[in-house]
């Protein structure tokens, strides 16, 4: 099993909303910006691989995660921020969350003005700190 | 190099002390180890932020690990530390909750028996508190019943669909709320853009609304004439004949040394008690303030416990600024009902961005790798509750920060390292405030409701390894702040504080650091400001 296959069996997309899974292109991207993390994980892979024989289970991705997080959870952590980061690069991912598919700033969002009445009931009870003066 | 004063670390305390004794006039030079930020280089500028978040804007130093971060050994504790070196110190990824102490948390030994009591009051401190908020441009409202009066607040940050869901659950509880104060300026002012609800305040503020020092105190006292060394590293207070001179430092792989009159120690906990007990020389063979062993000792973590919940429907929940939304103090003062003394806040968080939602659901079970994975993300995304509960710490002698003399770090310097365990008085009141902050959010309709604690990578508050107070024999420094016996050397951080109240500190942490830079010019320079 490849390291693209693994990728690509934890994030298989989503015909329904067509989102694509994860691709070859960002395969590439995932090996310029984190190679020892590729580096790493083909090895664990390569390790489940041989304890494991057979990995016709319709599962076994999963399956290598766990093993993974078994065995060095910080590499799983690790492995599982790249992953998502490169796959949430993809905007159309972004979008299908209602996420603005640029950055963060300078845009900023619009959060609803508060409504102060909803503060009366706790006014009224009066004080609550202790005077020590 | 020749100055009147040295302030030792750019972060809030410093930066607060620095632009005070800028402000006189007096010549003064602030010492960084860390860098000056860039802004458009935040991680909220790209669509990483999440990742860079989690590397090189991480809030561990041995995650971060850049060449001006120094690591500590954290093996021997319960709780990890968080910091941040850079001009602006630990403000550059604090969320900006900025609450005071209350009056009763000056007192925890006469009131309650526990702790010691602080060398001065709430309203010694109050005129301090004022002027801090002004320059650090905090926003909240006026008439919380939690607190005597505050008042010239910018308008508070808007707590959204998701705050007033959460504050319907006080409600129907009958307990206090109220919307966060925050160090986030909400209207334009003094050169700050207003805050524009980007959400990871704790990566830095491209907008420039959220007051790290870099853009208030260091910005206008740069302006005034404060000089800045940074990337700079300090590795020993220099003495004669108990009196400070100066300090010796690493710039550019070069040894230097500054002189001055007074110097301001403000390297946090951890950095100003590694920097006193490294200074051993002639007269001080333990270390500067360190003839009763106290220097590292009693250090304060606020351990923290959290409850997350989820929303049946979408909200803003993971929009606007991560860290302040709105709080309570219902269990803050010590009660007779409760099971500890002292109390805590109850702080309700935003959420994160998709990765964080997603990595906490995979954690959870609640979200499969697969492809369920994007429906599975948006059943969690924006949905999300969290209530963060701070615990008020007591001093214990055996939490501390000690010096590994047999390893040194790359400046040459002792490695660091951290005792901390939780006290039982903490374990009881967290426990308390996990139960209480599930109530709440079962009364606002959540579901799935859970919490633990305490929250292993907390370590953001560090606070009480410098404790000021009346006697020397139980003290570091005296009640303004000033080493026993040295002369001329001042701690202006959190180290100061004999006891840690249930609060955010950064707020306290300025206001003592302007109250004891007011002292300290008094007392050198016949200076003060009106």
């Amino acid at each position: 099993m490849t390291f693209l296959e693994l990728c690509q069996q934890l994030l298989p997309g989503d015909a329904r909303h067509a989102i694509r899974a994860f691709s070859l292109e960002q395969l590439k991207t995932f090996q310029q910006r984190f190679p020892n993390t590729c580096t790493q994980i083909e090895a664990y892979l390569q390790q489940f691989v041989e304890q494991r024989g057979d990995l016709n289970q319709p599962h076994w991705a999963e399956a290598f995660m766990q093993y993974l997080k078994n065995n060095n959870n910080l590499a799983h952590k690790q492995f599982r921020l790249e992953l998502l980061t490169i796959y949430c690069l993809d905007s159309a991912m972004l979008q299908k969350l209602g996420l603005p598919f640029t950055p963060l700033f300078p845009q900023g969002q619009t959060l609803d003005n508060m409504n102060f009445e909803a503060l009366e009931a706790v006014f009224e009870r009066g004080p609550i700190w202790r005077q020590v003066d | 190099m020749d100055y009147d004063v040295l302030v030792v670390g750019a972060g809030a305390g410093g930066a607060a002390a620095a632009w005070y004794m800028t402000k006189l006039g007096l010549k003064v030079a602030c010492i960084e180890r860390g860098r000056w930020q860039d802004p458009n280089k935040y991680p909220s500028t790209g669509l990483d932020w999440e990742y860079r978040k989690s590397s090189d804007y991480s809030y561990n130093p041995n995650i971060r690990n850049l060449p001006e971060d120094y690591s500590i050994d954290c093996s021997d504790s319960d709780i990890a530390i968080a910091n941040f070196n850079g001009v602006g110190g630990s403000t550059i990824l604090f969320s900006g909750h900025f609450l005071r102490f209350h009056p009763s948390n000056f007192k925890t030994k006469t009131l309650d028996g526990v702790g010691v009591d602080w060398p001065l009051s709430y309203s010694e401190l109050e005129p301090y508190y004022n002027l801090n908020d002004q320059m650090m441009s905090v926003s909240g409202l006026s008439g919380d019943p939690a607190y005597p009066p505050i008042d010239n607040l910018l308008p508070p940050i808007p707590i959204g669909q998701y705050g007033e869901a959460i504050a319907k659950g006080f409600n129907a509880l009958s307990w206090h709320w109220w919307p966060s104060y925050a160090a986030i300026a909400t209207r334009a002012r003094g050169g700050q853009n207003p805050c524009v609800n980007l959400g990871p305040c704790n990566t830095g503020c491209p907008q420039g609304a959220k007051s790290s020092v870099d853009v208030t105190y260091i910005a206008q006292a740069v302006r005034m004439g404060l000089t800045v060394y940074d990337r700079t590293t300090v590795t020993k207070v220099f003495v004669e004949e108990g009196m400070v001179q100066g300090v010796h430092a690493i710039r550019d792989n070069q040894a230097i040394t500054l002189k001055a009159k007074v110097v301001l120690l403000a390297c946090n906990a951890i950095g100003t008690a590694r920097l006193l007990l490294a200074s051993k020389q002639n007269a001080h063979e333990q270390g500067l303030g360190n003839n009763q062993g106290l220097v590292g000792k009693f250090l304060m973590l606020h351990p923290l416990g959290y409850v997350e919940g989820l929303f049946a429907q979408p909200t803003d929940a993971d929009m606007g600024p991560q860290g302040c939304c709105i709080f309570s103090h219902q269990f803050y003062e010590t009660h007779p009902d409760n099971p500890f003394k002292c109390g805590y806040t109850l702080h309700v968080l935003r959420g994160g961005g998709a990765i964080q939602t997603a990595c906490g659901g995979l954690d959870r079970q609640e979200l499969k790798w697969g492809s369920d994975f994007l429906a599975g993300l948006q059943s969690l995304y924006n949905r999300r509750a969290i209530i963060s509960v701070i615990c008020e710490d007591l001093p214990e002698v055996g939490n501390q920060v000690l010096l590994d003399d047999t390893r040194r770090d790359k400046d040459g310097l002792p490695i660091v390292k951290v005792k901390y365990k939780l006290g039982d008085n903490s374990k009881a009141m967290m426990s308390h405030g996990i139960s209480q902050a599930k109530k709440v959010l079962k009364e606002a309709g959540l579901k799935s409701i859970r919490g633990f604690g305490p929250v292993p990578d907390a370590g953001w508050h560090q606070l009480g390894t410098a404790r000021m107070g009346v006697n020397p024999r139980d003290s570091v420094t005296s009640p303004i702040g000033e080493v026993h016996d040295v002369r001329g050397l001042f701690v202006v951080d959190g180290s100061l504080f004999p006891t840690s109240a249930g609060v955010n500190p950064a707020a306290t942490i300025q206001a003592l650091s302007l109250y004891v830079a007011e002292h300290a010019a008094k007392n050198y320079f016949s200076r003060g400001l009106q």
